[in-house]
């Protein structure tokens, strides 16, 4: 590891063998400084109006801007607004609109993208295999407009709450909640689903912006262990789904090893799954395709990141896989 | 688990717990969700549950593979044995509320009044600005904001609306059954006191 990787690690606060692997992912030590600097500012939060309580946004909007609030709509998400101004009180969550669930409020917008780009319908049957707090459950109700189905899985108790809450404060009615790990979704609902949403739990290095403590929490050993669910996660979904079903995979996370690595190690060898090309609301950056050596297998180009510097939101990685 | 460890699901018939709902509510399912399929959830309470087609074929999947699920659907309330025999759900009050416009049951608070009950606080004759009949006491009534949202329920201290003219402003006319402050504070819920 060179000085000047150390020398950054060590200015910004991070274990060295992470600034290593960014320079690894983006390849240019300017640009990873571009990076660290990105997780040091904090994101707008944002907010989706729940069209499954309210007929016009504007009602809400009407509202917030009333108390102090300043929105801007989200050009490529017509229901989300990004958070301007903040009045000293309320607080966004403390809102009554807030409370009856008029909308879902988001610390950055990436978490937007993948319900937009799955594309669920009112005639899928969709898994959401690591659901709470419900952010993307409900806002796959929202696309599906309450129609089809959702199965939303969690194994803990106190995060099934939360969600269970969530789930109920936006009016959700076409979803079912289990307490399950995800592991496990495969063998009980085999070959049962059209899509599948797989936001897998992660070391979340692409949320350094809104908890500090992932600059130094994530040892080598939790990464390996974090990939390793993560496989076992993603093979369970592909089991689930029926064939001509679709999967989104998508972390909170830029480390290679929680993506394209995870995919490289579950497709690899298998040739029903199909990568496709995404139709996301943001142009985004390419996929790593090779890491210290290593080269993914080619259907993998087709995934795509988001990058705090680059699109001014949290660092997520999404791809978008058939199953034949 | 919320209902407790031991729960077990089964689907039931509108017709079997109509019995214990408020007529407004069981008149509504009736036009409304003929069709649907009512889960009932027995642990340390009971729970009900509206299911449309697709999620009862997959519950019943669910049950068949000895899973219980946490909950389904349009969560429609809490059955009791004892009194208040039904505790409706905030959904499936605003879903009446606004989808026959009529608004039942119901104590209407002002915003001054709203702040304290979504805290847990109750309700108090001066910050009611409506009351919709039928209002019992000792049953659930519907607490609402004036935009017409449901914000909670209470259980009402007033036989009738017409008693509210004898109360003086810091009477307790509606005790904090709950509010949707508890979606986000994440507490246990206040109804599990109310056991089944």
């Amino acid at each position: 590891m060179g000085e000047d990787v150390k020398e950054l690690a060590r200015r910004y606060g991070y274990r060295p063998y992470m600034v290593g692997r960014y320079l690894e992912i983006l390849g240019d030590l300017k640009e990873v400084e571009e990076l660290l600097e990105a997780f040091e500012k904090a994101l707008r939060p944002s907010i989706r109006c729940n069209k499954l309580k309210l007929a016009d946004c504007r009602e809400l909007i009407e509202r917030l801007e009333k108390m102090g609030f300043l929105l801007e709509r989200i050009g490529w998400c017509s229901e989300a607004y990004e958070v301007l101004r903040e009045p000293e009180k309320p607080s966004l969550g403390s809102t009554h609109e807030h409370l009856i669930g008029l909308y879902y409020l988001y610390r950055g917008k990436a978490s937007l993208i993948p319900p937009i780009t799955l594309k669920p319908g009112e005639r899928d049957e969709v898994l959401d295999m690591a659901a709470a707090p419900g952010g993307k459950t409900t806002h796959m109700a929202q696309i599906m407009r309450n129609k089809g189905l959702i199965v939303a899985l969690e194994p803990d108790e106190g995060r099934l709450r939360v969600l269970r809450n969530n789930v109920e404060r936006l009016g959700v009615k076409n979803t079912v909640l289990l307490r399950l790990d995800g592991r496990e979704a495969g063998k009980v609902f085999r070959k049962t689903f059209t899509k599948a949403l797989l936001d897998a739990p992660c070391t979340g290095e692409g949320i350094i912006m809104l908890d500090p403590s992932r600059k130094t929490k994530t040892s080598l050993e939790d990464l390996v262990k974090h990939h390793e669910i993560q496989k076992e996660l993603l093979r369970s979904a592909l089991d689930s789904l029926k064939g001509g079903g679709r999967i989104l995979y998508t972390t909170c996370s830029i480390a290679p090893e929680e993506n394209e690595l995870v995919l490289n190690e579950v497709i690899k060898g298998r040739d029903d799954v199909r990568v496709l090309s995404l139709e996301t609301p943001v142009k985004l950056s390419p996929p790593v395709t090779e890491y210290y050596g290593i080269r993914v297998d080619e259907r993998i180009r087709y995934c795509g990141r988001t990058y705090p510097h680059v699109h001014g939101m949290e660092g997520f990685f999404i791809c978008l896989m058939e199953l034949k | 688990m919320l209902n407790g460890a031991k729960v077990r699901c089964r689907k039931t018939a509108l017709q079997e717990i109509a019995g214990s709902l408020p007529p407004h509510i069981s008149e509504y399912l009736r036009r409304e969700y003929a069709e649907a399929t009512i889960l009932s959830c027995e642990g340390r309470f009971t729970e009900i549950f509206v299911l449309s087609e697709e999620l009862a074929k997959v519950v019943e999947k669910i049950i068949a593979q000895g899973l219980t699920p946490y909950s389904a659907g349009l969560y429609l309330g809490r059955l009791r044995k004892g009194k208040p025999s039904f505790i409706p759900s905030i959904n499936i009050l605003q879903e009446i509320y606004q989808g026959t416009g009529e608004v039942v049951n119901a104590l209407v608070v002002a915003e001054e009044g709203l702040k304290p009950f979504l805290y847990g606080g109750d309700v108090l004759r001066k910050s009611v600005v409506s009351c919709r009949q039928p209002v019992r006491k000792g049953d659930v009534v519907a607490v609402l904001g004036t935009d017409m949202r449901v914000y909670g329920l209470g259980i009402s201290k007033i036989d009738g609306c017409e008693e509210l003219e004898k109360r003086k402003d810091l009477d307790e006319v509606a005790s904090n059954l709950f509010d949707v402050g508890w979606y986000i504070r994440g507490e246990a819920r206040k109804e599990r006191k109310y056991k089944a």
